[in-house]
């Protein structure tokens, strides 16, 4: 009897657990950036939604977050590796995120060196593998947060 | 394996112009066993049908501690681009009327990002004459050079990689009637096999390597889309003149594996013909070929029409300096030729021995 009771309570704190995991959510998506020309020369760009690409290519890939909890969050960190057929092209809104070439190392890019045949030479944004957002603020509870890059296909 | 294309077109090197006093032909190829194939840009792009999938990941602490957890994974497919060049290697080739298998060459490229055979056609571009008899014969083993026993009179090229290329000739008979001085020009079309049905974007949609959408690139968008489109080569010329001498090297290999290889060990044997014009006599003619970098002369394997010659410097004609066959072939007359083969062997170290 108490044996049972201790699983059901285990199971009961898992499922806890995972209902509580569903208030957070991390969605990505992905847009191809579409250049229209307007009649009166006006080019205005729009985000339509990518599903293939060719070569060359820039898309623009929208993480958001959003804290369904019922109290503050903190220290909300989000990783995005990127692709290897991928090349960082840049923020594609105000908040830029620090990167890294290795992993393990993250910075601005101009903080970053790579070891060259001649010894440290600047990372390009060829060489970043990871992109980092660690949030300063803590995110209210039913507040989200959006942050975006873009990245051509080689 | 299509690993020596870089490095050599086969060109028969040709003089004109009054009598020669001494006509010596220096063939100047070269073999090299493992020379790497040269890449092009098209090589380094995302291959047709890759899926580029994006997870990105998230950590956060809340009353309950920290947390982790993964977004919802979004994925790309890579559509094919489709592309090629034609280069033409041979822009000009001195010509005598009624000669037969004046060869042209090209070179064509796949500049996509997929696997893509492509058909060829030639056509004429309006001059003094129509080169005769014309066919297209595609390097078939990569190997750059003419062997009918490796390469095929084809229209339609192996399946290229992405910035792999292969050599083709086109071979045609120059008419009997072609004055001195007239042009023969021809250019060299390829269009993608995949299209050769149709190229309208229904067609299109699926026709890319594993069913993805294929989209034509730059030099094919500029041609005219659809069967009678593609991508021509610069203008090939035939000149008529007073043809004095001309030397045509080809190259036929014992294929130890049977698999198109140049490995170690194996035989391969050069033909050249000396092939003298109406332009006059070529006197004291003399072939000298420089012993391919990584092969071996096999000795005593040294023929001229079809006779054997001595390697030694002596009596005959003939001789092996160490470096190079030399053949002397006296006084050609006109409208005549003579053939000179040797063999040599495949290394395993790359180098002359």
């Amino acid at each position: 009897m108490i044996k049972t009771l201790l699983l059901a309570t285990a199971v009961a704190g898992l499922l806890a657990h995972a209902a509580h995991a569903g208030e957070a959510t991390l969605s990505t998506a992905v847009f191809k950036e579409v250049e229209t020309r307007a009649a009166d020369g006006k080019v205005t760009t729009a985000l339509k939604p990518a599903g293939s690409v060719t070569p060359g290519d820039q898309v623009v890939y929208v993480l958001t977050y959003r804290n369904g909890g019922a109290s503050p969050t903190e220290g909300v960190v989000i990783n995005n590796p990127i692709a290897k057929d991928l090349i960082y092209a840049g923020p594609a809104d105000a908040k830029p995120p620090v990167v890294s070439i290795d992993g393990k190392t993250f910075g601005p890019l101009a903080s970053l060196t790579k070891t060259g045949a001649n010894g440290a030479v600047p990372a390009t944004a060829a060489d970043v593998t990871t992109l980092r957002w660690a949030l300063a603020q803590p995110v209210p509870a039913g507040g989200e947060v959006q942050m975006s890059f873009r990245a051509r296909l080689k | 394996m299509r690993h020596l294309n870089a490095i050599f077109a086969e060109k028969p090197t040709a003089a004109r112009g009054a009598v020669a006093a001494a006509c010596v032909l220096t063939a100047a190829l070269v073999c090299a066993p493992g020379v790497a194939k040269a890449q092009f840009d098209p090589a380094s792009m995302t291959p047709a049908a890759s899926i580029i999938e994006n997870v990105a990941a998230l950590t956060f602490t809340d009353q309950y501690g920290r947390q982790a957890l993964n977004s919802n994974k979004v994925a790309l497919k890579v559509q094919e681009i489709v592309d090629v060049s034609v280069e033409t290697l041979t822009p000009e080739l001195d010509v005598e009327a009624n000669a037969n298998d004046q060869r042209l060459a090209f070179r064509i490229r796949n500049l996509g990002n997929g696997r893509e055979a492509f058909d060829l056609s030639f056509e004429h571009i309006d001059d003094d004459f129509d080169p005769e008899a014309c066919r297209i014969i595609v390097d078939w083993d990569g190997d750059g050079r003419l062997d009918m026993t490796k390469d095929r009179v084809s229209s339609t090229t192996p399946v290229l990689a992405p910035g792999e290329s292969v050599v083709a000739w086109v071979s045609c008979h120059i008419p009997e009637n072609a004055r001195l001085g007239a042009l023969g020009r021809i250019r060299l079309r390829a269009f993608p096999t995949a299209l050769r049905n149709g190229a309208t974007v229904s067609d299109m949609s699926k026709a890319g390597n594993g069913g993805v959408f294929m989209v034509f690139g730059p030099n094919l968008r500029g041609g005219t889309a659809g069967t009678n489109g593609g991508v021509t080569s610069p203008p090939a010329t035939y000149r008529v003149g007073e043809v004095v001498a001309q030397l045509i090297k080809s190259q036929q290999i014992v294929d130890v594996l049977d698999n198109n290889t140049v490995v170690t060990g194996t035989i391969v044997t050069y033909t050249l013909e000396a092939r003298v014009g109406t332009g006059g006599t070529a006197r004291q003619a003399q072939i000298t070929d420089v012993i391919p970098v990584g092969a071996t002369y096999l000795a005593n394997s040294l023929t001229l029409d079809g006779a054997r010659l001595s390697d030694a410097e002596d009596g005959d004609a003939g001789r092996f300096t160490g470096g190079a066959i030399e053949v002397g072939l006296g006084d050609l007359a006109p409208q005549s030729s003579r053939t000179v083969t040797f063999k040599v062997r495949i290394n395993a170290t790359g180098k002359n021995q």
